[in-house]
């Protein structure tokens, strides 16, 4: 699981990169079978899916500091979001075509592509509401 | 003469500690400096990468009618300018480490003070790096002020110095872990972009749909080649360290000859490395 500390090392970076990646390669599967070429937000979700690679390159690159105490929430939604992910992920949850849900994983990857802890917790609280729903 | 004899063995020893060369820190040494020097290239082919990325999603957006937030290339430029930065401290420190080990005076054409300052600025870095950035550049001015030679390698492959080198090497990891991930993206956005084009396009207009899946395919054989090279240059960083650590035996127990497993894994895979860099990344 892609669990990082306030201040994340390049290795906890590109933990959290794969962990993009990975919900694009599921997606990328998913887009390539019959369901997915006959899925009626086939375009919406392929544009998610080359967003998804935009955050997982950007994350992979980034420098990640969120040390002072106003940002420790950020980094707990970080973790608690991404265990969630990386869980649906694993078992295969149905996050492929749900595009609500896909946009959800989207805008969390933007968020903390951008750095910045507001739109990260909102994101992240956002993705954990509908990957529990 | 009762000291004849000793002087004897005295001027044999000697004149065997003048040969010995440090057979194995040159080894060591030349991998390192190819491995380095590679690094400029795989940086230049990251940064058109970022650009061809950018240009084919701009393209789909447009073509699509799609809102796509593009790749940020100006900010990947700056990771690997400082990329590019501890490339140059490894690099200097692998000439230095040569230069003594042949016995030679160590010279240098770097500032290292501005090119430590410039890694400062970029804010990319954190400051464990920086300083040892720091350490390795004042190391080789150091060596290049006061002349030293092949008594000072120790100096030169233990104590700080090193711990600054192995600092630098495990920043230094990070460029390929991150063109990996670069690289694969852009390979699954070349698919997905060429899905979506076969879905939309090949039933009404398929010569145009062919040309664009052609074009397609050979970018993707251009990712392929550039993924590989970066798989080689990858496994000749995993072996950098167990190397420098034999390298450094070798200070203790030069040998003229005999070449260590480890360093010869190592400086073995970089001349591979520097082969399969060329060939997939063009000419330097």
């Amino acid at each position: 699981m892609a669990m990082i500390d306030p201040s994340p090392s390049a290795d906890q970076l590109a933990a959290l990169a794969q962990l993009f990646a990975d919900a694009e390669t599921l997606l990328k599967t998913y887009l390539a079978s019959a369901p997915g070429q006959n899925d009626p937000n086939f375009m919406a979700l392929s544009t998610a899916a080359i967003a998804l690679n935009n955050a997982a390159d950007t994350i992979a690159d980034m420098q990640l500091d969120l040390a002072t105490t106003a940002d420790a929430p950020a980094v707990t939604t970080i973790n608690q979001a991404t265990g969630q992910l990386q869980n649906a992920i694993d078992t295969r949850k149905e996050i492929t075509s749900d595009l609500a849900l896909v946009q959800s994983i989207v805008a969390f990857g933007a968020a903390i592509a951008a750095g910045a802890p507001g739109p990260i917790i909102s994101c992240g609280e956002d993705l954990c509401g509908k990957l529990t729903a | 003469m009762r000291t004849a004899p000793f002087l004897t063995m005295v001027a044999t020893l000697s004149a065997l500690t003048a040969c010995s060369n440090y057979a194995n820190v040159r080894s060591f040494a030349g991998g390192l400096q190819t491995v380095t020097g590679d690094t400029a290239t795989i940086v230049a082919a990251d940064e058109d990468s970022c650009a061809q990325n950018r240009a084919l999603q701009a393209e789909y957006a447009a073509l699509e009618h799609q809102q796509l937030a593009l790749p940020d290339c100006a900010r990947l430029k700056t990771t690997l300018a400082a990329i590019l930065i501890e490339s140059k401290a490894l690099q200097a420190y692998g000439t230095a480490l040569s230069t003594l080990a042949q016995d030679q005076y160590v010279t240098t054409d770097t500032d290292g003070k501005a090119a430590t300052g410039s890694l400062g600025a970029t804010g990319l870095v954190k400051a464990p790096v920086v300083n040892a950035v720091g350490s390795i550049f004042g190391f080789v001015e150091t060596a290049a002020l006061e002349g030293y030679r092949k008594g000072k390698l120790e100096d030169a492959m233990t104590g700080p110095t090193a711990d600054a080198f192995r600092t630098i090497v495990a920043s230094f990891g990070a460029l390929s872990k991150q063109y990996a991930v670069a690289l694969h993206s852009q390979a699954d956005n070349i698919d997905l972009i060429s899905s979506v084009f076969t879905h939309n396009h090949s039933a009404t207009e398929p010569l145009a749909t062919m040309e664009v899946k052609l074009r397609l395919a050979t970018l993707q054989s251009g990712i392929a080649a550039k993924t590989a090279a970066l798989k080689d240059f990858n496994d000749a960083l995993a072996k950098l360290e167990p190397a420098f650590d034999a390298a450094v035996a070798d200070i203790d127990h030069p040998s003229g000859k005999e070449i260590n497993d480890s360093i010869k894994s190592f400086a073995g895979k970089a001349n591979a490395v520097h082969d399969s860099v060329l060939k997939a990344f063009g000419t330097h």
